[in-house]
């Protein structure tokens, strides 16, 4: 009986440790639940849900590249960059029908690839240290925004099938759920599959956990690492386009909105390692929401501007934390 | 010991710190909780501290040293006695403060501004900008560039992008290039007075624009749309047409921290206290004193994210960071809005967070301008005036970049070119504010410009200055 009772012990205590992020997730939700009667209401979490559209399509392709051991920094100033390109699009070249809409959005999210190609080839080919090479590519991106906008917002004037339809994408809601959240659970279920299921996904791990044993055994690292980057890229840019359609309007200060660093932290916060090797798409959904509600929980309370970015850091911090713990528990 | 036994000891102790972390994350949560719901809650029922001290006055006049209630303030009191200045223009802490100047001018004729001692026609300006990450900023270079295109000048110009050092060096390099002038928007007051002393001591004259500079700094003068007085005059317009309601309102600002933002929301909040005051038939003694009551409401706000207060029938449960953006002002106010489904106002800094707020607004099934109405204290950006025609925000500010950015030209064309006598200039010169509404936003509207029309206005030194105030 005894030793049933242990093992029963274990497997709970197993449990908690390989999916601590959802028990932090969990625990923040009844703090929430109890600090605020608006928490739980279906507009908090319509809102909530909406807001982190960009910031989990930025956080799959962080999760990417930090899979590989890399980092990039450049997500938030391509989701910039991509956010006014579609502006640009539509206004600078008046285009004003639905197929010129999609057309846009390719060219959006090709140019997010090619800002991501850079990166990875400097990363990849270039041996340059994705720290250093996603900055430099972060500070391209943001220059180039304000070149192709000439510092000013762009914005979209209702009146064309184009730009109606942009602005409906950002307000609507179908069932009750706004349309990019259904827009971004394709994407994580696409990315769950491509990461869990396929050779792809694996040599991605296996890339940033043991580089040298992938190359001898005659794979292509580079190949691989670039598309990470490209990917990561592709989806920033397509991010900048949900930021377009719920500000009707772009403007090049995106670029320096800080996402890639929340979408970073959340990528940490869901269990990757900064080393490579490891990361979930489910963790990093889940990091990318831990990281929404302590922002959401304190503005419903009115906590002052001030404590909520200390109370911020700390609970990253403990999530942090707890996964380092977690993460030794199951090597031991 | 053994390696396990060392990994497992290490193991217990990143345990214990994690633990003390999550206990003290959410020792916080429910502190900064419990603090923030009490000022909120009983905000109805109790008064604050201000509130409490000016019930117990004997005074039927709502007076500054009423709501001087701490060891603090009663030592201001006694200063501001001894000097016969307003306690107000005496406190330290001033960040919420930007605009609110002395009236009590000091004389600048013998601070060294190096002024020109000939007369020079084709001048190279140096242009610093602090930032230039708005619309607002590129309308404020491209005025710039215009007025020097006017008088065949020559324009340099430098983004800091935010970082004082990057900007300590652009004014440096332009130093050492020999510009005849400098115009210095910097990122940081304080940190940008070394720059403008080592400028002057280099024999070139600087002009600041965008913030107000210590009296002492060797600037000419500094250019600026006044922040607390753009504040001051939307608060004083809803004052007016909350006559007879209860304000419940929520605050947007682009930082907490900012000063500009700060000062902005603080004037607003001390137009709208200065306006109930006179619909009560207690109207303030001066206007120093709605300043100075304001300034401490705000202080409340600032520490403890909300303020309420009974005597005003006013309040505001809850502040937002936008990031001047339209999609920060409408991340922020979506959250503000489900905390507080019951707000009728939203008091935004900037215009575009106004518009955000208003996306917000409609996005949770209430009308603005109905149910919420949207104020902003600046800016009077193109696309504003379609908004308060439409009723869909109440007012903005008056902040026209076009003047931030010809005015310092235009002053150097005077000085250089015209023997204007710039000696003893204000350390700030205020550019014109006012209150675009829905009934006066023709006024101020120009198809042709992207933001509100420039409004004349002249240079004044201090002897007018004093000469008009007496």
């Amino acid at each position: 009986m005894s030793k049933v009772k242990t093992e029963t012990n274990f497997d709970l205590k197993k449990f908690i440790v390989k999916n601590n992020a959802i028990m932090i997730f969990v625990l923040l939700v009844v703090v929430a639940s109890c600090m605020s009667s608006n928490f739980l209401t279906v507009n908090n979490i319509m809102n909530v849900v909406r807001q982190q559209v960009p910031y989990a399509l930025v956080a799959i392709g962080a999760m990417l590249v930090m899979m590989t051991g890399g980092i990039d920094l450049s997500s938030g100033a391509v989701l910039g960059g991509g956010s006014c390109v579609i502006a640009l699009f539509l206004q600078k070249l008046q285009i004003t029908s639905i197929s010129g809409l999609l057309v846009g959005l390719l060219i959006t999210v090709i140019i997010g690839a090619i800002f991501g190609a850079l990166s990875g080839f400097l990363v990849a080919y270039c041996k340059i240290a994705a720290f250093i090479a996603t900055l430099a590519v972060m500070t391209i991106a943001q220059g180039a925004a304000y070149i192709a906008t000439n510092g000013q917002p762009v914005r979209l004037k209702a009146g064309t099938a184009a730009a109606d339809a942009m602005i409906k994408f950002g307000k609507g809601k179908f069932l009750g759920v706004p349309l990019g959240v259904y827009v971004a659970l394709v994407f994580i279920l696409v990315f769950l599959f491509i990461v869990n299921k396929t050779a792809y996904g694996r040599l991605l791990i296996a890339c940033g956990s043991n580089e040298v044993s992938v190359r001898l055994s005659g794979i292509n690292v580079k190949r691989y690492k670039l598309t990470a980057y490209i990917i990561a890229g592709a989806l920033s840019s397509l991010a900048g386009t949900f930021v377009t359609c719920r500000a009707a309007s772009a403007t090049p200060t995106t670029t320096g909105g800080g996402y890639e660093l929340d979408a970073i932290a959340a990528v940490v916060i869901g269990g990757a390692s900064l080393d490579g090797g490891k990361a979930s798409v489910l963790n990093t959904i889940i990091g990318v929401f831990i990281m929404a509600i302590i922002g959401n929980i304190m503005n419903l309370m009115s906590i002052a501007a001030y404590p909520q970015k200390v109370v911020k850091g700390v609970i990253i911090i403990a999530a942090v934390l707890l996964q380092k713990v977690g993460s030794k528990s199951q090597g031991a | 010991m053994t390696i396990n036994d060392e990994r497992k000891k290490g193991m217990k102790l990143k345990k214990l710190i994690t633990m003390i972390t999550l206990i003290g994350m959410v020792s916080m949560m429910t502190a900064c909780g419990f603090d923030s719901g009490s000022s909120v809650d009983t905000g109805n029922a109790d008064n604050t501290t201000e509130d409490t001290a000016t019930d117990d006055a004997a005074d039927n006049t709502t007076a500054a040293d009423d709501t001087a209630t701490d060891d603090d303030a009663q030592d201001s009191t006694e200063a501001t006695e001894q000097s016969s200045l307003h306690e107000v223009y005496t406190l330290t802490e001033r960040n919420a403060l930007s605009g609110l100047i002395s009236p009590d001018y000091t004389d600048r004729t013998d601070i060294d501004k190096a002024l020109p001692t000939e007369k020079k026609t084709d001048l190279t300006i140096g242009l610093s900008m602090g930032q230039t990450g708005s619309e607002f900023f590129t309308a404020m270079i491209d005025a710039c560039q215009e007025a020097c295109d006017k008088y065949g000048y020559k324009l340099v110009w430098t983004n800091a992008d935010g970082n004082i050092s990057t900007q300590s060096a652009d004014v440096e390099s332009m130093i050492t290039s020999g510009v005849d002038a400098i115009i210095l928007n910097p990122m940081d007051v304080t940190a940008s007075e070394a720059d403008v002393q080592a400028a002057v001591e280099a024999g070139i004259p600087v002009i600041g624009t965008g913030v107000d500079y210590p009296e002492s700094v060797p600037v000419i003068t500094s250019i600026l749309a006044n922040n607390y007085f753009g504040g001051w005059e939307t608060g004083v317009y809803l004052g007016d047409f909350f006559k007879d309601q209860h304000i419940k309102a929520g605050a947007l600002l682009g930082m907490m921290g900012h000063t500009i933002d700060e000062s902005r929301i603080n004037g607003m909040i001390a137009g709208i206290i200065y306006k109930r005051a006179e619909q009560t038939g207690n109207p303030f003694a001066s206007v120093e004193d709605a300043y100075l009551e304001a300034n401490e409401m705000f202080a409340q706000l600032r520490s403890s994210g909300s303020l309420s207060s009974d005597k005003w029938d006013f309040e505001i449960v809850a502040q937002g960071e936008g990031s001047w953006s339209i999609d920060g002002g409408l991340a922020a106010s979506e959250d503000i809005i489900v905390g507080h489904p019951d707000i009728n106002l939203m008091m935004c800094s900037c215009d575009p967070m106004g518009q955000g707020a208003i996306t917000a607004i409609e996005g949770a099934g209430l009308e603005p301008g109905k149910d919420v109405y949207v104020a902003c204290a600046a800016d009077g950006g193109k696309e504003i005036f379609k908004l308060l025609e439409d009723g869909k925000m109440q007012v903005t500010g008056y902040n026209c970049p076009y003047l931030n950015g010809s005015a310092p030209v235009d002053l150097l064309h005077k000085i250089f070119e015209e023997d204007f006598d710039a000696t003893n200039l204000p350390a700030a010169t205020d550019l014109p504010t006012g209150c675009i509404t829905k009934e006066n936003w023709k006024d101020y509207y120009d198809e042709n410009m992207e933001y509100c029309k420039p409004i004349e206005f002249e240079f004044k030194s201090i002897d007018q200055l004093r000469t008009e105030r007496s």
